[in-house]
């Protein structure tokens, strides 16, 4: 206690989604680090439209602890848009993203200290990751590789959300408005130093969830989409090649089909032409209709998220014990 | 000690409602005495605050509030002139997200009030993010100066022949046959003075003197609120600046002291509570005379991702006050004043403002058809 706390003024956003078990301890230990480490902080919990009590147990806890807020999304948005809203609203000089169910507070102060020695993103990443095989890892390998090559962006392998921005690297972050928002993507995109931390993360639940290749794979092809129009000119010339061929088959046939020629092959090498035509068909025509989608899903400005109550802590010595006092202003 | 044993009307609390209420009471021939605990009149909640003379740009939630604010405007703009400070440009500034308005909203709402807008210069709007900002709108409003204020409220008691006794605190009124039974305290111990009508303006401590005097409390919610005032940088000399309507800010000219004043609805408040019969009185003195720690620098943060050049800024000290509006009010933002007749005594008045420039509705409802024009 007796070193003197830091001038940074760091916020900490949690976002939170029915963690009725462990949100209220988990807050609890954030704030404690922080009162000891930073003379300026706020912790900002970002309820995901939580329907368990969880919310409830939050706003007990702005009776108790300083330097809360706490906002509550009127449905759930999923992760990404719930960062955001804490992201959108924090006002630190260094702005900490930290999951209660897998993340270790005492590294705050080390991730920021990081941050503050010059990196504009310091991104938490898990130490030995669990190995993926078959499939996953070869198409994990193949997504880090062609981000590396082709997009320029380094993305760590086994990047968690845990991460510290500086304020003008969040502030960038924020600049892009997509709507389709990766926040381990969108922090190397900005072009600030992503140092990466490794640390082994503190499961507070009895079975991590396992990321599910499905949603690995369809997270992946948004991040493709959003930022790059490679698949868009693969397919392109893929038609182009592929009817090249075909046109050229078409007249070979014409030619072949003379007196004593190969034409008696008949049904089968049409149905091997015509699948093969058609299968490059569809694979043009399912890269353009996910382009399209996304200009659409683009073009419709809709925030990504609604915020329907904010609450502060509101503490005061010497009238915090006395009865009939409220502490938030609704 | 008081110099008549028994007074028209005794007016308690020196503030800006107070005194101007005495002046008015004295100007109609009653024989009035105004009794203010401090050593000084307007030292406290007419003292600190932002000092913005409202012209109803504030209230888009509560057309009523707007409009009222609109007609006072003009009225205390002329009758305070020599404290009105005008020599600065006003700009109101309507962010993207969590704004409860949008500009649109917004401009049709001041056209509706029938108040001067027009879009901001462009080098006045350039000092905004224009990623938070969506429409910056020059407008009309003024500030006044609390210590040219108080000069003229002070004369015009002189003038009006009021008797004012500073360091004199109210403790408890009674029945009496007169009227009521005032005690009171000075600097020559307690005595006991009498007035057909007593009038309670001691704003945030109204129900202190309530409870001492064992009377039924008013619903009331109060606030210790903390106001920064800095030296702003060379962007924002000459110019008011407020962000609405929302968890956003306040940067305007605080002419008393040549600074600026800056608020945040997030965190100008500090702590909230309401007064109830189970909970001591004084809780405001309390928590006025406890240590307080400044959010200067939440503010300034919040402040600045709106208008960056208020990094630059440099903090002076912070006004403590503690603010107190009617619940039902909280909702709409509307600020009605509180004015209830024979409030548990026939013969207490008691008046509660959350403006200065609301003093013309207080005076209304005292002298119906005769304050307003």
């Amino acid at each position: 206690m007796s070193e003197p706390r830091s001038d940074a003024f760091v916020s900490v956003v949690v976002p939170i989604r029915d963690r009725m078990d462990y949100a209220a301890g988990f807050v609890r230990e954030v704030h404690a680090i922080l009162e000891r480490t930073y003379a300026n902080f706020e912790v900002i919990l970002v309820d995901d439209g939580s329907t368990d009590g969880t919310g409830e147990s939050l706003r007990q806890l702005l009776k108790e602890l300083d330097g809360l807020r706490l906002l509550r999304l009127s449905r759930p948005f999923g992760r990404e848009a719930t960062i955001l809203a804490g992201l959108d609203s924090s006002i630190g000089d260094y702005i900490v993203v930290i999951l209660p169910e897998s993340d270790p507070v005492e590294l705050i102060p080390p991730m920021v200290e990081r941050c503050r020695l010059g990196s504009g993103v310091v991104v938490g990443v898990e130490e030995n990751p669990a190995r993926q095989r078959g499939l996953s890892g070869l198409a994990s390998k193949c997504f880090h590789w062609y981000c590396r090559k082709q997009l320029h962006l380094n993305l760590h392998p086994g990047s968690r959300f845990f991460r510290v921005f500086s304020r003008s690297a969040l502030n960038a972050v924020l600049q892009i408005q997509d709507r389709v928002r990766n926040l381990r993507y969108l922090s190397g995109v900005v072009g600030f130093d992503a140092d990466p931390f490794p640390y082994r993360p503190h499961w507070r639940v009895d079975r991590p969830p396992r990321r599910r290749f499905t949603r690995a794979l369809s997270e992946g092809i948004g991040i493709i989409l959003a930022n790059t129009r490679h698949p868009l000119r693969f397919v392109t010339d893929l038609g182009l090649v592929a009817s090249a061929i075909n046109l050229g088959y078409a007249l070979y046939s014409v030619i072949a089909t003379g007196p004593g020629s190969v034409g008696d092959r008949g049904w089968s090498v049409v149905a091997l032409q015509l699948g093969i035509m058609f299968f490059v068909l569809f694979v043009v025509l399912a890269v353009l209709a996910e382009y399209v989608g996304l200009v659409l899903w683009e073009t419709r400005s809709r925030p990504a998220y609604f915020v329907a109550r904010e609450e502060q802590s509101n503490l005061v010595k010497g009238l915090v014990q006395r009865r009939n006092v409220v502490n938030e202003s609704r | 000690m008081l110099i008549r044993a028994h007074y028209d009307h005794l007016v308690v609390g020196g503030g800006f409602y107070g005194a101007v209420l005495a002046s008015e009471l004295a100007a109609r021939g009653r024989r009035v005495v105004l009794c203010e605990r401090a050593g000084d009149l307007l030292q406290r909640a007419s003292l600190n605050n932002q000092a913005r003379v409202h012209n109803g740009y504030h209230y888009p939630r509560s057309l009523l509030t707007a409009l009222r604010s609109r007609v006072n405007f003009q009225r205390f703009s002329d009758e305070y002139s020599p404290a009105i400070v005008s020599n600065f440009r006003k700009l109101y500034a309507v962010p993207r997200r969590f704004s409860k308005v949008s500009a649109r909203q917004f401009l049709r709402f001041v056209e509706q009030i029938g108040a001067p807008i027009q879009p901001a210069s462009r080098p006045d709007a350039a000092l905004f993010d224009r990623d938070l900002i969506e429409a910056v709108f020059s407008v009309v409003e003024h500030a006044f100066d609390a210590v040219i204020l108080k000069r003229l409220v002070r004369e015009r008691l002189e003038r009006e022949g009021v008797e004012v006794a500073l360091r004199t605190e109210v403790l408890r009124l009674r029945r009496h046959a007169d009227g009521l039974e005032v005690h009171y305290r000075d600097s020559s111990g307690e005595a006991v003075v009498t007035a057909t009508e007593v009038l309670n303006c001691t704003y945030s401590g109204i129900n202190d003197l309530l409870k001492e005097s064992g009377l039924p409390i008013l619903r009331i919610k109060h606030e210790l609120t903390e106001m920064a005032l800095i030296e702003p940088p060379e962007e924002l000399q000459g110019l008011g600046v407020t962000v609405m309507c929302g968890p956003f800010f306040s940067c305007m000219p605080y002419p008393a002291r040549q600074q600026h004043s800056l608020s945040h609805v997030r965190y100008t408040p500090h702590a909230a509570w309401e007064d109830s019969d189970d909970v001591e009185s004084h809780v405001g003195e309390r928590v006025m005379a406890e240590p307080k720690v400044s959010k200067y620098p939440h503010m300034v943060r919040a402040s600045a991702l709106y208008l960056p050049c208020l990094t630059r800024a440099k903090y002076q000290s912070s006004l403590w006050e503690v603010k107190s509006v009617l619940p039902q009010s909280e909702g709409d933002d509307s600020r009605p004043i509180l004015f209830r007749r024979d409030h548990g005594l026939p013969g207490l008045v008691c008046v509660m403002g959350g403006k200065l420039d609301n003093i013309y509705d207080a005076l209304m409802e005292y002298h119906p058809g005769t304050a307003v024009p």
